[in-house]
């Protein structure tokens, strides 16, 4: 059997110094033992799943094989911003295909992304600007039957720029509410580090607000959790996986916090994250920047003064999408009612305290009248607006 | 009667049946055109749903599908026309269904992905990284989109899309950035004193957002 050639890539025709540089340091780095003998063997097996899937280097030529019958290549690559990706997989000896995904961080299933393959042996490209951030597969496959144990496909993709330094923000929100009552701060973590740990102090002040508890939420929901009081002044935030879990690259709430407010009508204090700590993997410290929060004592009489937007869906503009917002937590949900329908409101951000909910007006109304009511414990406020269509 | 004259008549009346009826005319029952390929119902699919007449444009999409359920068209059209009447999430669930199927059928271009994006936005938080991403990549597919058989789905509402995504995440600045390439707000996230839409004055900056949000859903993708 003859064996293997290696293919020059990463070169036009003429540049054959550059060719066979490639192709010697592709040499170079595969295995000794290759899978048959004769055979250079592939070095980028096992890469049959997207669980094995290698990593591609940023516009650099692999070279590997679609052997043996059925074989599947994948491979991936992390974008950190959004921009032109291309990929070009060519040099086929038969027809292989292509296959694009994106990994939803919010389901943690791969995406497709809808691409045409060529057919035959015409080399597949994909050019496109891609949106999303995070973690893209592609697969090389072929039908069954179709494989070559002795000619190679070459494949580059090339996606925007180097990585940027990472940087991790912890910030604290901002509540208020009348004397007496309870008011809810949201902890939040921008984070393009993976981070396994998170220790922060948050000082305030007694006069202002006396702290009450805490649960870990969103994405930080299923960490260990402790939030616990050490001095007058300052509440220690405590979250870890204990396992294997870490929190990937995000932007979100990982806590909320809660204070009794004792201080009269008109008292503030800031919430200032001090002495925080971000740990990686390996417990290595991660740098991080921190915003600090407010908490305010109003006049509980005051009523929260409420605001509705309704965004109506591009493709359907009879579904809106409804935010409400509050100038002051609200002690629940506001009750939101689009034509005369109740709408289950979510929260978008506790520091901005915004809600979302869906409305599916009928196809022949002509308007739509939307109230939001919310209270803060003591008093409540209302909002109305009407959609024409 | 000359029985030319008949067959004539006969042969007439089935055509005025064939053509006239469509897929299911308001008030008939629905009837396939006898004999009418995919294509076909998938142009008289598009008719209905261009004059609004949904329940028709449907029928003839789900016939065309019956008759090759590999037609993307037909699927592409499905989509639409459920997105366009859906009333409940599990009526845009079943829009994004279509849509799903139609790029398994290779339509994978700016009205299909547009018009999943639609649909997804308006399925909650799992979809909306998603809705994005489908906007994004019909946007990269066709610029200066304008979808055919409604010209007022454009380009914009692409962009608008990925705002409103990007909204619900509250990730403000990303949504007013895709936003502004719609139309410039003037907002700036460090300068309160252009927290202004429309005159009027917002407390926040996501507010701010939210409002020009507003406004430009107002104007944008009608019917």
């Amino acid at each position: 059997m003859a064996g293997r050639e290696l293919k020059p890539v990463g070169c036009q025709p003429g540049t054959a110094t550059l060719g066979i540089l490639a192709g010697l340091l592709l040499a170079a780095a595969a295995p000794t033992a290759p899978r048959a003998a004769g055979l250079t063997a592939d070095p980028y097996e096992p890469n049959d799943s997207w669980s094995q899937a290698t990593a591609l280097q940023n516009a650099t030529p692999l070279e590997a094989w679609i052997a043996p019958d059925g074989d599947h290549d994948w491979y991936t690559f992390q974008q950190v911003r959004s921009g032109q990706v291309e990929v070009n997989l060519g040099s086929l000896p038969a027809d292989y295909d292509l296959y694009l995904a994106w990994r939803n961080p919010q389901t943690q299933q791969l995406d497709g992304i809808p691409y045409q393959n060529q057919s035959g042996t015409i080399p597949e490209r994909f050019t496109r600007y891609l949106q999303s951030t995070g973690t893209y597969y592609l697969r090389v496959y072929a039908a069954a039957g179709v494989y070559d144990e002795l000619d190679s496909y070459l494949l580059t993709a090339t996606w925007p720029g180097s990585l940027p330094p990472p940087e991790n923000t912890l910030a604290a929100g901002m509540a208020l509410g009348a004397s007496g009552t309870q008011a809810t701060v949201a902890v939040v973590l921008a984070n393009d580090s993976i981070v396994k740990a998170l220790l922060a102090d948050l000082r305030f002040d007694p006069a202002v607000a006396a702290f009450a508890g805490g649960q870990a939420v969103g994405r930080a929901a299923q960490m260990s959790f402790a939030a616990v009081l050490q001095t007058g002044d300052r509440v220690r935030l405590i979250l870890y996986h204990p396992g294997a879990e870490h929190l990937t690259a995000a932007d979100g709430a990982v806590a909320n916090l809660t204070f009794t407010l004792v201080g009269a009508a008109g008292s503030q204090c800031a919430l200032t994250p001090c002495e925080v700590m971000l740990a990686d993997l390996d417990a290595q410290a991660l740098p991080v920047k921190t915003v600090a929060g407010a908490l305010e004592v109003i006049d509980g009489a005051r009523a929260p003064n409420l605001r509705v937007f309704a965004l109506r869906n591009p493709g359907r503009p009879r579904t809106l999408q409804l935010f409400a917002a509050s100038d002051q937590a609200l002690a629940a949900p506001p009750v939101v009612t689009a034509g005369g329908q109740g709408i289950t409101m979510s929260s978008v951000d506790g520091a901005e305290n915004l809600y979302l909910g869906f409305f599916h007006a009928a196809q022949d109304a002509d308007s739509v009248s939307i109230r939001a009511t919310g209270t803060n414990g003591t008093s409540a406020g209302a909002a109305q607006a009407t959609v024409i269509f | 009667m000359n029985p030319g004259v008949v067959r004539y008549v006969l042969c007439g009346l089935l055509l005025v049946f064939v053509l006239g009826a469509g897929c299911g005319d308001e008030g008939k029952s629905s009837r396939p055109g006898a004999g009418a390929t995919a294509v076909e119902l998938t142009e008289q699919g598009w008719a209905a749903f261009t004059e609004g007449r949904y329940d028709d444009a449907l029928k003839c999409f789900e016939q065309a599908i019956a008759k090759d359920a590999g037609h993307g068209p037909a699927q592409v059209g499905a989509g639409w026309t459920k997105l366009e009447s859906a009333q409940s999430d599990h009526d845009m669930r079943s829009a994004v269904d279509s849509f799903n199927a139609a790029a398994a059928a290779g339509e994978t271009g700016a009205d299909a992905l547009g018009g999943r994006a639609a649909a997804r936005l308006a399925l909650g938080a799992a979809e909306w990284p998603g809705a994005a991403a489908d906007a994004a990549f019909a946007l990269s597919a066709a610029p200066a989109f304008v979808f055919e058989h409604r010209p007022s789905f454009t380009a914009a509402d692409l962009h608008l899309i990925i705002a409103f995504a990007h909204a619900a995440r509250a990730r403000y600045a990303e949504a007013l950035a895709e936003a502004d390439l719609v139309t410039p707000s003037g907002i700036n996230p460090a300068d309160a004193g252009t927290w202004l839409v429309g005159g009027e004055a917002c407390a926040t900056f996501a507010q701010a957002v939210l409002a020009h949000l507003e406004a430009l859903s107002s104007s944008a993708g009608a019917d």
